[in-house]
């Protein structure tokens, strides 16, 4: 037997595909399940939140408030319950189902939160920039607006499909895969919560308005958001709130102005 | 951020891992061809009644490659649809025929290598990770044989 030298054929052991193509294939796939997934649980927390029993929500809020609130600048606090109390003659029955309670934390973070179970947290760096009691009172009134069209049972109900989403893909060890359906979830999330802020915009817009007789509180306020933003209208696209631009304009157009 | 360096680190890892592979590639082909006069077959036995053996001695060949973060991430996805993982094809192929040379480089004095083994095992920080790979080791080993130019020719 005669040998004969043969080279190895190297087009039998790899699959010829386009490696790019694939990988798109596979993102977009990704993408589609993240935002099938999200749109449906989202519609369903939507449609579930107002029977959230005030109970239920009240316990949950106090695990996440209780350790964060005790005894935290009470004279910030007793200033910014008195504009609530300006609020409460125009509470509607919605709004007068939970027992709103104020808490300020010192801390430079240029934001305020609605917790479940009716906390509103307020932070130092937020006040300090609203130095009028009108301007306070829109950031208070844009919170009790997200009480009064539940966002943050629905955002609860949000943050657990994030949650399960990144299990389940992590599941697979696949860290791209937790990337894109995380990113994709965050943006899906972020769109969401912008038409939330708007509407509790235009609640706090209409609460400060009945209260103060003007909407000067509103117009001076989103001005201050606007001073004070750091991110361009690019990054606002994927942000939780609306660009203070666009929050100025639609302000002042349902104020009439 | 986070999603930046993902994305830097994809689109670096899919172009500099395309340069490396097909250098790979380029020079494993070439030294196919120097060392292709060597047969190297799997049977332990090769019995030809017009030669005698002269020695025979074990050679090794062995490698650690490793997949760039493009292919790696790949492979991640493919792990949720399913599929040929072609990013690890790739790896498999340049790590054997790379191992097999380089158990010719050391054998060259010999006219056939017999009792081909092949074996590989996964290294690195996912080494004892489940379904993930980073860098494989492989290994080939066989029996190298010199037969016998004259009847006095002997050799360890």
């Amino acid at each position: 037997m005669k040998y004969v030298p043969k080279l190895p054929d190297d087009s039998v052991n790899i699959t010829k595909n386009n490696p790019v193509v694939e990988f798109l294939k596979m993102v977009t796939g990704i993408f589609v399940i993240t935002a099938a997934v999200i749109f449906v649980i989202s519609v369903a927390s939507q449609l579930l939140s107002p029977y959230i029993p005030v109970k239920v929500e009240k316990k949950l809020g106090a695990l996440i408030s209780a350790p964060m609130c005790a005894g935290k600048m009470e004279e910030e606090v007793e200033e910014l319950e008195t504009i609530l109390d300006k609020f409460r003659p125009f509470f509607s029955s919605k709004d007068k189902r939970l027992d709103y309670r104020i808490c300020v934390l010192p801390d430079d973070t240029f934001n305020a939160a609605a917790l479940p179970g009716g906390t509103i947290v307020f932070y130092k760096g937020l006040l300090d920039a609203m130095e009028k009691e009108e301007e306070r009172a829109f950031i208070l009134a844009h919170e009790l607006g997200h009480f009064h069209y539940r966002d943050h049972n629905k955002r609860l109900g949000s943050a657990l499909i994030y949650v399960l989403m990144a299990t389940a893909f992590g599941t697979f060890d696949s860290g791209a895969a937790q990337t894109i359906s995380a990113h994709t979830a965050s943006f899906m999330f972020n769109r969401f919560s912008q038409t939330q802020e708007k509407k509790a915009d235009l609640f706090a817009l209409q609460m400060v308005t009945l209260a103060y007789g003007k909407p000067d509180g509103a117009i001076k306020a989103t001005r201050k958001l606007k001073k004070f933003n750091k991110l361009n209208k690019f990054r606002h696209y994927f942000s939780t709130h609306p660009h203070p631009e666009n929050r100025l304009r639609y302000i002042k157009e349902a104020a009439g102005l | 951020m986070e999603f930046i360096i993902f994305l830097i680190l994809l689109s670096t890892g899919f172009f500099i891992g395309r340069m490396v592979e097909s250098s790979h590639l380029k020079n494993i082909r070439e030294r196919e061809k120097i060392f292709a006069n060597i047969p190297v077959v799997t049977a332990k036995n090769f019995t030809d009644p017009e030669k005698s053996v002269a020695g025979a001695y074990m050679v090794t060949g062995n490698v650690v490659v490793s997949i760039d973060y493009f292919k790696r991430i790949l492979a991640g996805l493919r792990n949720i649809f399913g599929g040929n993982v072609r990013s690890y094809e790739t790896l498999i192929d340049r790590g054997r025929r790379e191992a097999i040379l380089r158990m010719k480089e050391s054998a060259q004095t010999a006219d056939i290598i017999l009792n081909l083994r092949i074996e590989t095992s996964s290294i690195g920080r996912s080494a004892d990770k489940k379904n993930s790979l980073g860098s494989i080791e492989v290994l080939a080993y066989g029996t190298a044989v010199k037969y016998k130019k004259d009847p006095t020719d002997i050799q360890p």
